[in-house]
């Protein structure tokens, strides 16, 4: 679904923000886009919705150029930006004016998940919070069933348990022929949901593998002592350390912040998929 | 599936923009209405000796003047990042949002002015002979302006007309912040690279024998020099409103 190959784009001259940046992903899957702050995450999504041009390079998805901006992709896309601007109108008007433009826009769903959401369609979205907009927003890109999502730090505005049931929405709602890239900082937010994770860094793509190949390697534990030579990485965490070490037999589910953690500070972990 | 230009989609568009524009387009429609009606009321009051050229003037210069102010608008999500985001990801094309703007701004508009002018003038002269009964207000009529008995011009007046708002329409589409001020200074600067440069051209036609001559010697014909006038503005006005395409095409966010 995805083809990106030797990928460069910059906001100006002197300093480039990708250089041969290299991606391939399949349908079927939520991506885990990781990155530290301005390591570009958010534009590598923009770049994948044709918000942006890329300076050099190859980018495929499902056979479009995403900056030429066909309105066959487009009705294929769905981006849902970290900053936004939305029609003060009521959800209703604002369904009755933009689903239309959405041919496999699944009606039935948004009204389900706007009751996940416990949002109501009389409620008019210039009254709401960032919180409910964002709600809305994740409900109407999920019920526009466009096969690539492109979600730029969704959690961000969500209180706690909007956060549990963005995880649930999102696990119960999609299809095997969607594909879903998660931006996020807030790793833990995305526990649980994410298949696969991509990791953004210093222009490159550093890590690019699916949760099971990486718990089927490798354990995450938290021990009190820290042993010479037992570990990968360890860092400390209440009550002792949390450490990164090769998989011994014993199944332990996966510690993405400690994983992140470790691949930012140049841990090199060698996965064969 | 026509990525160009597909008319049922092109539909689906409109509607979707109308309807969650509708609210600011009422507001704006009729709070103009309402600036132009006092504004006539004002004239109409101050004025001793109203004339058909007075309404002339007035249709004229309020039209160009609304005419730049809502085509030196156009492409409002352009002005925010945020709102220019979701612009450019709605699945339409851009010759299909770029026509919706155009029919919008320019066509409904250039309908809606000439109808809007005249029900404001029938509503303005009997309130200011009730205001001012010592007076009588000749009514406003379309004649003086299609029927002006000077050759070319109401084909002047539409081509001007028609290069105003493609220079305004184009400069939308190109600055971000305060298109209209911008166009204009932008304009300016042009047109006085373009008066220097015709000085120089007409310094080798011999301009010190003044104007006339330049003229007369260069076009043999009036209508010949109209039709260059013309066949200027066109060109012009077309290549604006092609490079507020392709301004929209290649726009990032």
């Amino acid at each position: 679904m995805i083809n990106i190959q030797k990928l460069s784009f910059c906001y100006s001259k002197r300093k480039s923000l990708y250089e041969d940046l290299n991606l391939e992903s399949k349908a079927g899957s939520i991506i885990g886009l990781l990155g530290k702050n301005g390591a570009g995450k958010s534009t590598l999504l923009k770049l994948m919705a044709g918000l942006l041009k890329p300076q050099n390079g190859k980018m495929l998805i499902m056979d479009h150029v995403p900056f030429q901006r066909k309105p066959s992709y487009l009705q294929d896309v769905y981006f849902v930006p970290e900053e936004f601007s939305i029609a003060s109108t009521s959800i209703k008007s604002y369904l009755q004016s933009m689903a239309p433009l959405y041919p496999n826009f699944d009606h039935g769903k948004m009204k389900q998940v706007l009751l996940d959401f416990k949002l109501e369609e009389n409620q008019n979205l210039g009254k709401m919070s960032y919180g409910q907009k964002k709600k809305f927003l994740i409900a109407f890109a999920l019920s526009t069933n466009c096969k690539l999502l492109l979600l730029d730090e969704p959690t961000n505005g969500l209180d706690i348990p909007s956060k549990a049931l963005f995880r649930k929405v999102m696990a119960g709602a999609l299809s095997d022929d969607q594909l879903v890239i998660i931006s996020t900082h807030q790793v833990k937010d995305v526990d649980n949901l994410i298949d696969r994770i991509v990791l953004v860094d210093d222009g490159r793509i550093k890590f690019n593998k699916s949760i099971i190949s990486v718990t089927e390697k490798y354990a995450f534990h938290t021990v009190s002592e820290l042993n010479e030579g037992d570990f990968l990485y360890s860092e400390v965490a209440p009550g002792g350390y949390r450490v990164l070490t090769s998989k011994n037999g014993v199944e332990t589910p996966l510690d993405i912040e400690l994983l992140f953690n470790a691949l930012t500070n140049g841990i090199n972990l060698e996965i064969h998929e | 599936m026509n990525d160009i230009f597909n008319f049922s989609r092109f539909v689906k568009y409109a509607k979707s923009q109308l309807l969650l524009q509708r609210k600011l387009l009422l507001l704006t429609s009729s709070g103009g209405f309402l600036a132009l009606f006092i504004f006539t009321l004002l004239f109409l009051g101050s004025s001793f000796n109203w004339r058909e050229q007075n309404w002339t003037a007035l249709f004229m210069t309020s039209g160009f003047i609304i005419a730049a102010l809502i085509t030196g608008n156009a492409f409002p999500f352009l002005r925010n990042q945020k709102a220019c985001q979701n612009a450019l990801m709605i699945p339409a094309s851009t010759l299909e949002k770029f026509v919706y703007e155009f029919a919008l701004k320019i066509v409904v508009f250039s309908i809606l002015y000439p109808l809007l002018f005249q029900l404001m003038a029938s509503i303005a002269v009997p309130l200011i002979e009730f205001i001012r009964p010592d007076r009588t207000y000749i009514p406003f009529s379309f004649d003086p302006i299609i029927n002006p008995g000077e050759e070319f011009y109401f084909t002047a007046l539409l081509m001007g007309y028609l290069f105003t708002i493609s220079l305004a329409f184009a400069g939308a589409s190109a600055f971000r912040r305060s298109p209209l001020i911008k166009t204009v200074l932008f304009v300016g600067i042009i047109i006085l690279l373009i008066i220097g440069y015709l000085y120089f051209i007409f310094e080798e036609l011999h301009l010190n024998n003044g104007v006339e001559y330049a003229l007369t010697n260069t076009f043999s014909e009036k209508s010949e020099a109209f039709s260059w006038f013309f066949f200027f503005l066109g060109i012009s006005s077309l290549s604006s409103f092609t490079y507020a395409f392709f301004k929209l095409k290649e726009r990032e966010a």
